[in-house]
Parts: C-alpha cells; structure tokens; sequence
C-alpha cells in the first residue's frame, strides 16, 4: 500500500506567453516517500507545485492524485492532499484555532477533536488561541503545517518550506517531516533550492533546470552507494611524489585535490588496504585514509553543468 | 456551500473595521436627528401660510392649459394636496415623525452603500494581497463556490446594513419625534404626473427595497473590480467614483438614444412611482430588464476571471 503511486505527474507543461516555464515534466512520487524538487531559482518548481495543487492552470499535461485527474475532479484529488505554498499566510485578524476551523470548515469530516490533534501535533497548544498577528514565522510555518494536516492528506505538498526559517525551526520542521512519512505513510513533496537542507530531507530528489527535469536520483544514489562503487579515496601522506609513483606503479591515476593538495584516488573500496600496505612498504607514512563522500552539491553542480554543456 | 458563506462572513464579521462602519452609520441616524429636532420650530400662522399659498395655487391652475407645462400642474396639485391634508390634520409645515425621519435617512443608506463598498473591494482583492489566496485555493472546494460564497456574503452585508438604517432610524426617530403617523399619506406625483397617495409605511419599504437594488449594483460593481484587478483601492475608489457620478453622467448624456441603457438611468427604480424616468418611455419593466442585463453580465466577468486566473505572485 505505502508504495504505491501517490502522486504522477506526466508531460506537464506550462507556458506564460511565449515562454516556457515548465517542459514536459514527468515523475511519480510513491506512498510515504519524502520526495524533493531541487533547482535553482527560476527552473520552475514552484510552477509546477502551483500546477500540481491547481493554483495556476496546466498548458498540457496531467496531474493524478491517486488516479484522480487534478483538472477532472478538483475536489476529490485535494481533499488528499495538504499544501503549503511558499509562506504560510494566515489570517492575520483571527486566532490560530478560528484560522483552522476555517479552514477544517472548508473539508467534510473535519471536527474539533481533529483541529485539537493537529494542534498538539505541531505544538502549538499554548498560542492558539492568540491573534496570528503575534506569531513569530515559525509559528506561523506550524500553524500553516497544522492547515495542511487537517484533512489527515496522503500527500503533504510544500513549496521553499524552510524558507525565511531560523536554523531551530529548520530542523525543526525537518523532524516533522520525517516522522509524517514514517510513521503515517505520507508522501511528502518538498522544492528547495538549497542543497545540503534537500539532502537531509528526502528519499528522493527530481532535479530541474530550465523547467525539464535532468534526472531523478535517490539520495543513496546521489552521494554515492558505499559498499560496491569506486570511490574517491584521500590520503594524507608526508611524502607526496613517492606515493604519486607508488599510485602509478598500481595503475591508478591520482589527483591533487584543489583545496589542500591531498591526494586523491579513485578505488575499489576492497583494495584499500592493499594500497595502504604498498604505500607503507615503500616508505611513505600514512597519516590518514579516508573516502571522499560526493556531496548533493557536487553531483547537483555536475548534473546540470552537463546539461549546460548539451 | 452554507459552511463556506459562514467563512465569509465570519471573516467580515471579525474585522474590527466592520464594526466601526456600523457604529458611524448608528452614529449618523442619531446626529441627523439632534439636527433636525434642533431646527423644528413652526411658525405661529403656518395655517394662514398654507392656506394663502393653496389659493395662489387655485389661481394659477385655472389660467389656460397651454401656459404651464403639465409636470408643473401635477407638482402644485400635490403641493395643495399636502397642504390640505396637514391643515385638516393640524400637522405644521416640516413636522417630523419616526417614519417621515426613516425617509430621510435612506442618504444615509448611500453613505452605507460606500461603507459596504470597502468591504466589497476587499474581499477578493483582500486575499490576494495578504497571500491568504494561496491557502484559500488549495483546499478542496472549486474556485466557482469560493467566489459564490464571496458574493452572497457581500450580499448579506448588503442587507443588513440596510436593515440597520431602517431599525436605527426608526427607533432613533420614534424617540426624538414619536412613533404616530404611520398610516399617514405620502402625497407624490407618479410617472403618468397624476397625483397619488399611498401610506408613509408602504412608501419606507418601497423606497428601502428600491435603495437595495442599486446599493447591489454598486456593491456588485467593487466586486467584479475586486476579482479582476486584485485591488481594493481600485476596486473601492471605482465605485464610489460611478456611485456619485453616475447619476449626473446620465444627465450629460440624456441627448443620446443610448443614454436608456446606461446602468445609471435604470438603477433608481423609485423614478417610476414619483416624478418618472429621466428619459420618456422608459418602464419600470424595461429597468429591471437593464438592471437584470448589467447584473448578470458583471457577476459572469468577476467568475470567469476568478476560475481563470493564474495565482502565481
């Protein structure tokens, strides 16, 4: 059940005059996946966020909400689905606990001891009954995260929810995510253009630029899977031309890594140790061994530099 | 949808501004009667004033048919018909009572139609402005029940500012000058300039349900701006702006054939019970028709455009 498609997005695309904001877009989120939308300002994640949760109309292509069509049967597809766009506005003038029967007013099903769960779910228990107006932003983020609960959705849509959030309320808001999508099956689809916060949160990440999707990768994936690949190995040695030949000697091309000058190779994660004991038997003194994790930031910059250089 | 009118109208209702327009308009109904108590003083002889101003009139009536035009004749016969009416009843000249106040305070509708226009402006514009749209959209229920259940709640607002310039006036004016004289003639000219009468009573719910129709179309007017342009200011400014010009528009333009079907001619439909309609051979029918015109077609733009619109700032 929880990996079954939530959400399939297939061949979306918008256009805005003669522009093209979002190009044939396709992807499928499963059931209780975290999954990212990653690209630089303007790729167009947040368009196709707002086509997805219907605030802006679809040039072509369709969005299926548990197999409902999003155009077809608005009602029936969002009342799956929670969103938060960009930053939670609330109405200022009411208190917290009147936005949210506004808001619970809005769904059938949605009674009182609901709005009390969710409350108690976000924290925010002590201030709701105050004027929104007196929120700080992370109140208000959990305010507008207990908005999107009400309705008990399968899919969670937020759009930049971190931004404007201080480091606390980051992780924070991180927490609440994982602990959604693990302990209830929901999916959760999160855009950002900040990396290292994508890399924290998600199963899986769609990357897109220019409004074309360049690839979708699972985090393990991205950052390289531990046990099988080659991977970048650095050593820190005293004697930096004698392990160079000792490198060569094994056929295997060495780099100098641009920040400090260590010595970087790339290696069977098995034949570590035989190269540490040849190292070693010719002389040289190792200090220090230890593989290279890519960051999210350095597959993310090589993936859409090829897609530049296309 | 009952849910969804609810929302609307609580937001409305928890605004501290709301709650400002209708203590002005209370304010108002009571500050026009101190005024008008404070300059009620007839004169001693009223009686012989009325009485020589009605002979004059007798004499002017019976000169030839062709030096008076008729709507003149019809004017000083209701003028001698009141006359008579407050001579016989002992009732000086701009006596008050609870009913002849509430008449009056129909300007303060306008004033009403103004202070409901802020809101009319607001309420789709409002949204957009405060990015509370994006959380209003994104729940399950289409954009058509959404401005639907905007529009019936400003309607609602409509009718209860004007229930409350009629309750008001009537108990601010039954205190200050009595509750007697309900059942008391309203002399008027009608359309055909035959003199007419018809009770104080029926005459203030005429004249409020009328007052109700065009404050709608105003109303209706700021909403379609709201919904189009996103702007309140703009929406708010519009149609106070059409609210007093309208009518004088009308006025400049009476010499064209087309001036029958601006919304301005036909959004007063109490021309046709006194004095008639700006321009000859309009009908009360062919007004409402207008009206009904402008009505649909101002409700369909803000629709079309609402649904449509992409909300992408």
């Amino acid at each position: 059940m929880s990996n079954a498609t939530a959400l399939e997005i297939k061949n979306l695309t918008k256009v805005i005059g003669r522009k093209t904001i979002v190009d044939d877009l396709s992807f499928a989120v499963r059931g209780g996946e975290v999954f990212g939308l990653l690209g630089p300002n303007g790729a167009g994640k947040t368009t196709t966020i707002r086509m997805i949760v219907g605030l802006i109309g679809i040039t072509k292509g369709s969005v299926f909400v548990h197999g409902v069509d999003v155009t077809k049967d608005f009602e029936a597809a969002m009342s799956r689905v929670g969103a938060i766009v960009e930053n939670p506005e609330m109405y200022k003038y009411l208190s917290g606990y009147q936005n949210l029967l506004h808001f619970a007013r809005m769904t059938s099903g949605v009674n009182r001891a609901r709005i009390d769960e969710v409350v108690q779910l976000v924290g925010l228990k002590s201030r709701i009954h105050d004027k929104v107006r007196k929120y700080s932003l992370g109140m208000r983020q959990r305010l507008g995260l207990a908005q999107a609960l009400l309705r008990n959705p399968s899919i969670l849509i937020l759009d930049e929810p971190t931004n404007g959030l201080d480091p606390a309320g980051i992780r924070e808001f991180r927490d609440h995510l994982r602990t959604l999508a693990a302990q209830r099956g929901m999916s959760v689809i999160v855009s950002s253009h900040l990396l290292a916060e994508m890399e924290l949160m998600c199963d899986r990440v769609a990357i897109i630029q220019d409004g074309k999707l360049v690839d979708i990768r699972s985090m393990n994936e991205m950052k390289g899977d531990a046990s099988t690949a080659a991977q970048t190995t650095r050593f820190i040695v005293n004697d930096r031309e004698l392990a160079m030949s000792v490198f060569a000697n094994a056929d295997l091309v060495c780099q100098t890594a641009p920040d400090n000058g260590e010595l970087d190779v790339v290696l069977d994660p098995l034949a570590v140790a035989d190269v540490v004991a040849a190292l070693v038997h010719a002389g040289v003194r190792v200090s220090g061994v230890r593989t290279v994790t890519k960051t999210l930031e350095e597959s993310f910059l090589e993936m859409t530099g090829e897609v530049r250089h296309a | 949808m009952l849910r969804l009118i609810q929302n609307e109208s609580i937001k409305i209702a928890l605004r501290l501004r709301t709650w400002i327009m209708a203590a002005l308009i209370v304010v108002i109904v009571v500050v026009a009667a101190v005024i008008i108590n404070a300059h009620l003083k007839p004169s001693t002889n009223w009686k012989q004033t009325l009485l020589s101003q009605n002979s004059q009139a007798e004499a002017m009536l019976s000169q030839p048919h062709g030096n008076l035009p008729a709507t003149a004749r019809a004017q000083i016969k209701a003028q001698v018909a009141v006359n008579t009416y407050d001579i016989a009843h002992n009732l000086p000249p701009g006596h008050q009572d609870a009913w002849i106040f509430t008449i009056g305070a129909l300007s303060v509708a306008q004033i009403g139609v103004v202070f409901v226009t802020v809101v009319a402006g607001d309420i789709v514009a409002g949204e957009f402005a405060s990015g509370t749209i994006k959380a209003l959209l994104t729940q399950p229920v289409n954009r058509t029940r959404i401005i639907l259940s905007k529009y019936v709640s400003i309607l609602l607002v409509t009718c209860v500012m004007f229930a409350l310039v009629l309750v008001s006036s009537i108990i601010v004016g039954g205190i200050f000058f009595g509750m007697s004289g309900v059942g008391e003639p309203f002399v008027l000219v009608n359309a055909k300039q035959v003199v007419t009468q018809m009770t104080a009573g029926s005459y203030i719910l005429l004249g409020y349900a009328f007052a109700l129709i065009s404050g709608v179309m105003i109303v209706t007017i700021a909403f379609m701006i709201s919904a189009v342009f996103r702007s309140s200011s703009l929406a708010i400014a519009i149609s106070i702006i059409t609210l007093f010009v309208g009518v004088s528009l009308v006025h400049v333009l009476s010499s064209f054939s087309w001036d029958k079907y601006i919304l301005f001619s036909n959004t007063d439909l109490m021309q046709y019970i006194t004095g008639g309609p700006p321009v000859a051979g309009m009908t009360m029918g062919f007004s409402i028709a207008v009206l009904a015109i402008y009505f649909i077609v101002l409700n369909a733009i803000s629709w079309r455009v609402f649904v449509q619109r992409d909300v992408s700032s």
